[in-house]
């Protein structure tokens, strides 16, 4: 336990700043999953955009069935990406790139990026996925 | 032979001459627009704000109604917007080199203004998030810039000057210029708003320039300090022990 | 020969005088055609593919450090793995301090005049301005702890180098370095390839909390034309600030 509390320690001393926004320890961030179902509510707001989707039993994924609260960024972080507020209204069928809850129980994830229905991905913010990074990290 | 000699040297001396009116001659910023960039400080009489001929419904509005807006705001540290971060003495405003851009920044904790000088228009409002200082696009008539804003949310201290509230539906055109030999800045404000005023409401601002070496300076808020948070809604003198 | 001394002499007073106008024409003209353009907005992009926005970090070296700093940043740890997930000053939307918005995934803008360069973030926090007029840090009985620090800079060249002081400092560092009231920023910023990238270099030393001075270089990329500010309004008064993800009911 403490040999995971000092890697972590490190981990944090390598990338955030002491005084970061919000901790996103509770996070899976090297695990990408994919929801994909109905949008219920789509909340573009600081310090979070949340977007409420139902994942119905029969996913392609079991473990994703339920109804989700996926969280993204502020809205200038994502406005930055190509979002605004109506990418997503209530009854759009999304499909959302997030990482999962450490605790494997609470329906909540983070995102990472949503796939639009013209195979574009919109990304929450500067992050891309591993090698894909470089000059071709536009928008 | 003579003639020659003195033709050529009265064309020698105009060329002097040429030399020591360009030596002479202020820098440009940027080609013919006046530079506004510096400094400006509100003084005592800087300000010629008449009433605004307010909608019925906002003359008969009750005074504490925008008294507690904006002490909300300012109680909870919110973005303050236009027109009170315009009252923020001193400003600072810095007229890009490049000729695309002017900023204004002020001592509050409020995003900067910016004025986009680049020959944009306004952004689609299906896809605009309002902003607490709008979106502003400007342009040189002579020498006086003309600025138009609109885009305006709800957030911060939305009463205007001389009456009446900032909204989404508010429309602002300031006019820049320098007056005094550069030592004064005009800004003139005009707001529409069909739900606020029966006819357009202008006031001016005569700002005097800043002495060498002002320090720009950062006001600080923190929403988290409860002798603060009292002070600002209380009675007051009803935090005094 | 008379004529042709003659006729060297108002030549060579004319090639004078032009050299003098040209000289000072290029003096006097707009500082635009003279330093390198930094004006616009600037935007982080992942170049490494992180995979979350942490990675977007690699790269970055390791700040050396004191013990005291490294136990905190352990503590740190051990709370978020508690479940400590949104700090106090994030709760209050205290004032993000710098350099916090040179490394948050929003744009920021450079506002660029012949006295002074302004840095202008879309986060609470306020607009950081680089005085390029020549005057030095104010006398420390005078100097006023600010959350961007007093900065001051000068050309050399095609870079900017900026010198800063008077933090108030409680931020922190890519690379898990600190800021306090005693640190000692410089920074050199410089255009890349045409002035596509802008390369910024930080340079952080403190004895309170360096072994050694920490040292790293951010890239940053000029954001799309007709690119406009946004605002990250942070509202305290709003429970919602305080929170994260929420499981919904399940219908």
């Amino acid at each position: 336990m403490k040999l995971k509390l000092l890697a972590l320690g490190i981990s944090l001393l390598c990338a955030f700043p002491v005084i970061a926004h919000h901790s996103f320890a509770m996070f899976e961030l090297t695990k990408d999953v994919t929801y994909e179902g109905t949008v219920l509510e789509y909340r573009w707001e600081n310090p979070h955009t949340h977007i409420i989707l139902k994942v119905d039993e029969g996913a392609a994924d079991p473990s994703t069935a339920g109804t989700w609260d996926i969280e993204g960024g502020a809205t200038s972080i994502m406005g930055r990406q190509g979002w605004t507020r109506s990418t997503f209204k209530a009854g759009d069928h999304a499909k959302l790139i997030a990482h999962p809850m450490k605790d494997g129980v609470t329906k909540g994830a983070s995102l990472f990026y949503a796939v639009m229905p013209d195979g574009k991905r919109l990304y929450h913010d500067i992050a891309r996925p591993k090698g894909e990074g470089g000059a071709s990290s536009t928008k | 032979m003579t003639d020659n000699f003195k033709r050529s040297g009265i064309g020698a001396v105009g060329v002097l001459l040429l030399t020591a009116a360009s030596f002479l001659a202020p820098a440009p910023t940027r080609a013919e627009t006046p530079n506004l960039s510096g400094f400006w400080e509100m003084h005592f009489d800087s300000r010629n704000v008449p009433p605004a001929v307010l909608t019925p419904v906002m003359a008969n509005e009750d005074k504490s109604v925008q008294y507690k807006l904006d002490m909300f705001a300012t109680r909870w540290c919110h973005f303050f917007g236009v027109p009170y971060v315009m009252d923020a003495s001193p400003i600072d405003i810095l007229q890009n080199l490049n000729g695309k851009e002017i900023v204004i920044a002020t001592p509050v904790r409020n995003p900067a203004r910016h004025i986009y000088t680049d020959g944009r228009t306004h952004v689609n409002p299906d896809v605009f998030d309002p902003l607490s200082n709008g979106h502003s696009i400007g342009h040189w008539e002579g020498d006086t810039l003309v600025v138009d804003t609109v885009g305006f949310s709800t957030e911060g201290m939305t009463s205007i000057p001389g009456g009446g509230r900032r909204t989404p539906d508010s429309h602002l055109v300031e006019r820049y210029r320098l007056v005094d030999d550069g030592n004064r800045l005009s800004v003139i404000f005009t707001w529409e708003d069909p739900k606020v005023f029966q006819k357009p409401h202008t006031y001016e601002y005569r700002y005097f320039r800043a002495p060498n070496g002002t320090e720009a300076r950062e006001y600080d808020c923190n929403a988290s300090d409860e002798n603060r948070a009292k002070f600002l809604l209380d009675v007051p003198g009803g935090g005094l022990k | 020969m008379a004529f042709l001394r003659e006729l060297a002499m108002c030549l060579k007073r004319l090639i004078v005088s032009v050299a003098v106008w040209a000289g000072v024409a290029l003096a006097q003209t707009s500082p635009s055609k003279t330093v390198p353009d930094l004006s616009g907005f600037w935007e982080r992009k992942d170049e490494v593919g992180g995979g979350n926005f942490a990675g977007t970090f690699a790269g970055i070296p390791q700040a050396a450090v004191k013990p005291e700093v490294i136990e905190e940043a352990k503590r740190m740890a051990a709370a978020q793995a508690r479940g400590y997930v949104v700090s106090f000053a994030s709760k209050w939307c205290l004032t993000n301090t710098y350099p916090f918005f040179m490394q948050h995934s929003a744009a920021w803008d450079i506002a660029q005049t012949q006295d002074e360069i302004a840095l202008v973030p879309e986060v609470h926090t306020f607009v950081r301005h680089i005085y390029l007029d020549g005057r030095k840090h104010p006398d420390p009985k005078h100097l006023m702890r600010s959350v961007n620090g007093h900065a001051i800079g000068h050309w050399e060249g095609d870079t900017l180098l900026v010198d800063t002081i008077g933090f108030v400092g409680g931020g922190g560092t890519p690379g898990g370095g600190r800021v306090g009231p005693m640190t000692h920023l410089t920074e050199r910023f410089k255009l890349l390839e045409g002035g596509k990238k802008l390369s910024v270099t930080f340079t952080w030393e403190d004895p309170a909390f360096y072994l050694k001075p920490h040292t790293y270089e951010m890239t940053y990329h000029r954001s799309d034309p007709g690119t406009y500010a946004f605002e990250e309004y942070c509202h305290a008064d709003d429970p919602v600030q305080g929170g994260s993800v929420v499981q919904p009911p399940q219908k």
